[in-house]
């Protein structure tokens, strides 16, 4: 038997799932800028679609997006914690 | 009465067995939820977060180490009706897709996870190009082991990060390292048991420290089979590790002496961590090292775990490593 540690915690995840995507861009007014490709990446600004959708948070009352690409959330993630 | 209780006993050992092993529970539920997800949305979720809870526990459980990866991960789902009440301005959401894609979601959910867990208590002290080539090793590896379908898609949206000239050779490195079984074992703890000298060192001393670390680590990695010129101990303001590995017969035959001479000869020198390492056919004779070193040292048992790694001939072993720290 080998030890092994115990998980001693969770980190919460806050997430959304696609299927409730449109109902909060439409809440948010901006489903018409992501249907016709209006909406981008605020690190690299690709074109944010449904395949690539990574991340959102809210900055001044809008929904801000990252793409999938896993530089994109760490940015992210990093500019959210130097406000912070 | 008795009969009774006889039938019971199957039901009483699933939930005992489901206790003990929750990551086995999430399992069930996500299959479960999958089931009803076409008719409930709340299904739906639960079914994309269990079976994403369930393959990180069980990674987490069989393989991090003290300090490494402490935490487990849990879903707060949000929609339109709750996003006031869940959503402070700057929290990042991650998007999920539905339960067909779970290799995707697994992804954004694993990269989004060792952004917060890994090294949780030394991640700001680390230099970046460290952090940022031991996450990208992590996440490849708990992919590799838990859902290897999303390698390619990894590969696809890792592939920026690895560019990064620095990045980009530490990763090499490291790889190098965790190729000889020294990276989950021996780097990770070190790194994160290092956080509060570091944390009290300039940044430029910090990064001499770690890469000094590194180096001693990827030079026993590279170096050649029988080749006894390159130490097996690293000592500098941060680090004091001692490294004893039991793998020659001659020596094995003196039996634990020697090994154990080792450590307290380590001890002596103030080598506050102290791993050693065997392949799985020698288990036997390194838990009677084990023993000895409980018995006659002052030296602190941590953990003893296996690693997939290669031997000095470059072929696939499990290697056995245990740490002791003073």
């Amino acid at each position: 038997m080998y030890h092994t540690m115990q998980i001693t915690g969770r980190r919460e995840l806050k997430a959304l799932h696609t299927s409730d995507l449109s109902e909060l861009l439409k809440k948010f007014s901006q489903y018409d800028d992501f249907v016709n490709n209006k909406l981008h990446c605020s690190v690299c600004n690709t074109v944010i679609s449904k395949d690539n959708i990574g991340s959102m948070r809210l900055l001044m009352s809008k929904l801000i997006f990252t793409c999938n690409k896993s530089s994109c959330y760490n940015e992210t993630v990093k500019q959210t914690l130097d406000k912070k | 009465m008795v009969l009774e209780f006889l039938s019971s006993i199957p039901f009483i050992a699933i939930i005992i067995y489901l206790i003990k092993n929750p990551e086995k529970a999430e399992k069930w539920g996500s299959i479960l939820a999958r089931a009803f997800s076409h008719f409930s949305k709340k299904a739906e979720r639960h079914s994309v977060s269990a079976d994403i809870q369930s393959r990180l526990s069980s990674y987490i459980k069989n393989f991090t180490v003290e300090g490494v990866l402490p935490y487990g991960l849990r879903f707060k789902w949000i929609d339109g009706a709750n996003f006031e009440s869940y959503v402070e301005e700057g929290d990042v959401v991650v998007i999920m897709d539905h339960h067909n894609n779970n290799a995707r979601n697994f992804l954004s959910a694993v990269i989004a996870y060792t952004s917060q867990a890994l090294f949780p208590s030394v991640r700001a002290y680390l230099p970046k190009d460290v952090l940022d080539a031991s996450e990208l090793l992590v996440q490849e590896k708990i992919i590799r082991e838990e859902r290897p379908d999303a390698l390619e898609m990894f590969m696809k949206v890792v592939s920026e990060r690895i560019k990064n000239p620095t990045v980009e050779k530490n990763k090499k490195i490291f790889d190098s390292i965790d190729q000889m079984g020294y990276f989950e074992p021996i780097l990770l703890p070190e790194l994160t048991h290092a956080g509060h000298r570091l944390q009290q060192s300039p940044l430029s001393e910090t990064e001499t420290e770690v890469n000094g670390f590194v180096t001693f680590l990827e030079q026993r990695s590279n170096r050649q089979s029988g080749d006894d010129s390159v130490p097996l101990q690293y000592d500098s303001k941060s680090f004091h590790v001692s490294i004893v590995i039991v793998a020659k017969s001659f020596m094995m035959a003196k039996g634990v002496n020697p090994y154990l001479h080792r450590v307290q000869d380590s001890i002596a020198h103030n080598y506050d961590s102290i791993y050693l390492m065997t392949r799985e056919d020698k288990a036997s004779f390194f838990d009677s090292v084990i023993d000895a070193i409980k018995e006659n040292t002052a030296a602190s048992f941590k953990w003893k775990k296996q690693f997939k790694a290669l031997d000095g001939k470059k072929r696939k072993v499990y290697a056995i490593v245990c740490l002791f720290r003073i």
